[in-house]
C-alpha cells in the first residue's frame, strides 16, 4: 500500500492544471467563469489535477480573493452535481427500475389489504359459507364492491377494484418502456419479467456482468442461500420461471430448460445493454435452442 | 464545539426537521456519528479556519453541522439520491461545495480540492480503508483524519474489534499517528471510529 500510495502522489504532482487555469483569456468574456470552466472541463475529457490552493489564483487574477475563489469553485461544483443529476433522472433505465418499485408496492400493499378483508368477511359469516364460496371460486372482494353497502370495507373493496385497473395501466407503461429499453429480453420472456430481473439486479450493467447461472437464479434468493449454507436443493429457477416452457414443462426437465433459457437470455441482455436494437437473427436461434431443451434430440 | 447544557449544538440556518434551543441546532448524535464521537469525548475540535474532505456525503445531515464550524466543506458523494437531498443543504450554506465523484477515485476531484486540515471518511464499504489511504494525499501533514469504521460492512461474519485492528495497523503502516479508537456503541452499533494524525514532516 505504501508504495503505491507514493506512486499515486508523485503521479499527481507531476500534473499541473488546475480548475481555473487555461481561463486567463476568457476572464473578460461575457460568460460567467463557471460556464466556461465547465465547457473546458468536459473538453479535456474531465482530466484535470491537484492539489490547488486559493492564493495561487488570485495571484494569476482570476480571483479577487479567497471568498471569489470558493464562490466560483461552488458553483462549478453545484453545476457539476446538477448536470450529474439530470443525467441520472433522464435515463431510461433508472426510470423503469422506479416504476417496477411503485409496482412492487402496489402489488404488496394489494395482497395485504385484500387479505385482511378477506379475514373480517370470513368472520362474518358462518364457516360452512365461507368455504362454499372458496370453492365456487367467486372473489369475495369483486362481490363486496358490487354490493350496495356503505360502510368502510365496503367502499375499501370498491378502491381495490379501481385499483385492479390502475395497476393493469402500469404494468402496461412498464411493458412499453420495457419493450424499448430491452427490446431482445423482452421478447424471450416478455416485458414484465425482463424488469423484474432488471430490478432485482439492480442496473443494466450489473446485469449484463452477470454469468448466465445467476441470471436462471435471480430471485431464488432464499432458496439459494439455504442451499449454500445447510445443503438444501439448490433452486433451478428463479424469476424466469414465468416463462411458459419452464413452468409448463415437467419437474425433471425443468432444470435443463431454464439453463438453456438462462444462457440465452443473459446474451438478450448483453444485445441489448451494448447494441440496443433488435437481433432477428439471434431470436430465432435463440427461440430454437429454448424449444429444443430439454428433449432427446 | 459548542455545548449547551451538555447537549452538542451549532450556530447556523435550521433545516427542516432540526432541534433548536434557542438559535442553536441540536447536533444528535443518533444521527451523526460525528457527534456520537464528540459526545463520547474524543473528536478532535473543528475551528473557524478548517477546510474539510468529507468522503460519503449522503444526504448532509452530518456535513451541514461540519459546515456550521468549518471555513469550507468539500463533500463527495457519488450516490444520486443523497446526492440531491445534498444540493438542498448546499443552498443554506455557501461553503459546502457538493463533488459527485467517487471517492476510490481521487483523481476525478482532485482538481477541486485543496491541502485540508481534516480528512472525515463515512463510506460504508468494503474497502473503507484503503479509500481512505488514497485520499490521505489532500490532508496536510499534522492534519486530522477521523475514519468511521462500519466493522459489518468489511466482513460479517469476523470479530468487530478484529476488523479494527487490522484498520488500525493498516493506517499504522501508512505513516499516520496518535491512533485513537472509540467504540460508538451506546449510538451506532459495530462501529469504530478511529482518529489519527497525519505525521507532521518538518518535525521529522
Amino acid at each position: 500500500m505504501d508504495s503505491k500510495q507514493s506512486e499515486k502522489t508523485d503521479d499527481l504532482h507531476v500534473s499541473s492544471f488546475y480548475w481555473y487555469d487555461e481561463l486567463k483569456i476568457e476572464r473578460d468574456s461575457t460568460l460567467p467563469i463557471p460556464t466556461v470552466f465547465y465547457s473546458r472541463f468536459i473538453e479535456n475529457g474531465g482530466k484535470l489535477s491537484i492539489l490547488p490552493t486559493w492564493k495561487e489564483a488570485v495571484t494569476k487574477g482570476i480571483c479577487k480573493d479567497k471568498d471569489d475563489y470558493y464562490f466560483y469553485l461552488r458553483e462549478i461544483c453545484l453545476m457539476w452535481s446538477r448536470n450529474k443529476l439530470q443525467k441520472y433522472n433522464s435515463s431510461e433505465e433508472v426510470r423503469l427500475v422506479k416504476l417496477m418499485l411503485v409496482l412492487r408496492e402496489t402489488d404488496l400493499m394489494m395482497s395485504r389489504l385484500s387479505e385482511q378483508i378477506i379475514n373480517w368477511d370470513s368472520m362474518r359469516e358462518s364457516d360452512s359459507d365461507s368455504s362454499v364460496k372458496q370453492k365456487k371460486g367467486l372473489d369475495p372482494i369483486r362481490e363486496m364492491a358490487s354490493g350496495t353497502g356503505n360502510d368502510g370495507i365496503s367502499l375499501l373493496c370498491r378502491d381495490l377494484v379501481s385499483m385492479k385497473g390502475s395497476r393493469g395501466k402500469l404494468v402496461r407503461d412498464i411493458s412499453m418502456r420495457c419493450e424499448k429499453l430491452l427490446p431482445n429480453c423482452s421478447n424471450i420472456v416478455g416485458p414484465l419479467v425482463a424488469a423484474r430481473l432488471l430490478l432485482e439486479a439492480g442496473s443494466l450493467k450489473r446485469l449484463c456482468r452477470m454469468p448466465a447461472s445467476k441470471i436462471q437464479v435471480l430471485g431464488a434468493r432464499n432458496a439459494l442461500f439455504s442451499h449454500l449454507s445447510s445443503g438444501s436443493p439448490p433452486p433451478k429457477h428463479g424469476l424466469i420461471f414465468e416463462h411458459k416452457r419452464i413452468h409448463a414443462a415437467s419437474r425433471r426437465i425443468r432444470g435443463k430448460i431454464s439453463r438453456t433459457l438462462a444462457s440465452n437470455l443473459i446474451i438478450a441482455f448483453r444485445i441489448d445493454y451494448y447494441r440496443g436494437t433488435i437481433d432477428s437473427a439471434f431470436l430465432e436461434r435463440a427461440q430454437l435452442r429454448i424449444e429444443k431443451a430439454g428433449k432427446k434430440s | 464545539m459548542i455545548w449547551q447544557d451538555g447537549i452538542l449544538c451549532s450556530t447556523g440556518k435550521a433545516i427542516k426537521g432540526d432541534r433548536m434551543i434557542g438559535p442553536l441546532r441540536v447536533w444528535p448524535p443518533e444521527r451523526s456519528k460525528l457527534a456520537a464521537l464528540y459526545y463520547l469525548g474524543s473528536g478532535p475540535e473543528i475551528i473557524k479556519t478548517d477546510q474539510i474532505l468529507y468522503l460519503g456525503a449522503a444526504s448532509g445531515t452530518t456535513v451541514s453541522f461540519i459546515a456550521d464550524y468549518a471555513d469550507v466543506v468539500y463533500a463527495v458523494e457519488i450516490a444520486p439520491e443523497p446526492l440531491a437531498k445534498l444540493l438542498d443543504v448546499c443552498n443554506n450554506r455557501m461553503n459546502i461545495l457538493p463533488i459527485p465523484a467517487d471517492a476510490a477515485t481521487p483523481l476525478v476531484y482532485a482538481p477541486f480540492v485543496s491541502t485540508v486540515d481534516l480528512l472525515y471518511q463515512d463510506i460504508a464499504q468494503k474497502e473503507q480503508v484503503e479509500i481512505v489511504l488514497n485520499n490521505l494525499v489532500f490532508l496536510k501533514s499534522g492534519g486530522y483524519l477521523i475514519l468511521m469504521l462500519k466493522t459489518r460492512s468489511v466482513a460479517t461474519q469476523e470479530d468487530p474489534e478484529q476488523i479494527c485492528s487490522k484498520a488500525v495497523s493498516k493506517l499504522q503502516n501508512a505513516g499516520l499517528d496518535d491512533i485513537k479508537v472509540t467504540w460508538l456503541d451506546r449510538y451506532h452499533r459495530d462501529h469504530a471510529a478511529i482518529v489519527c494524525k497525519k505525521r507532521d514532516l518538518k518535525e521529522l
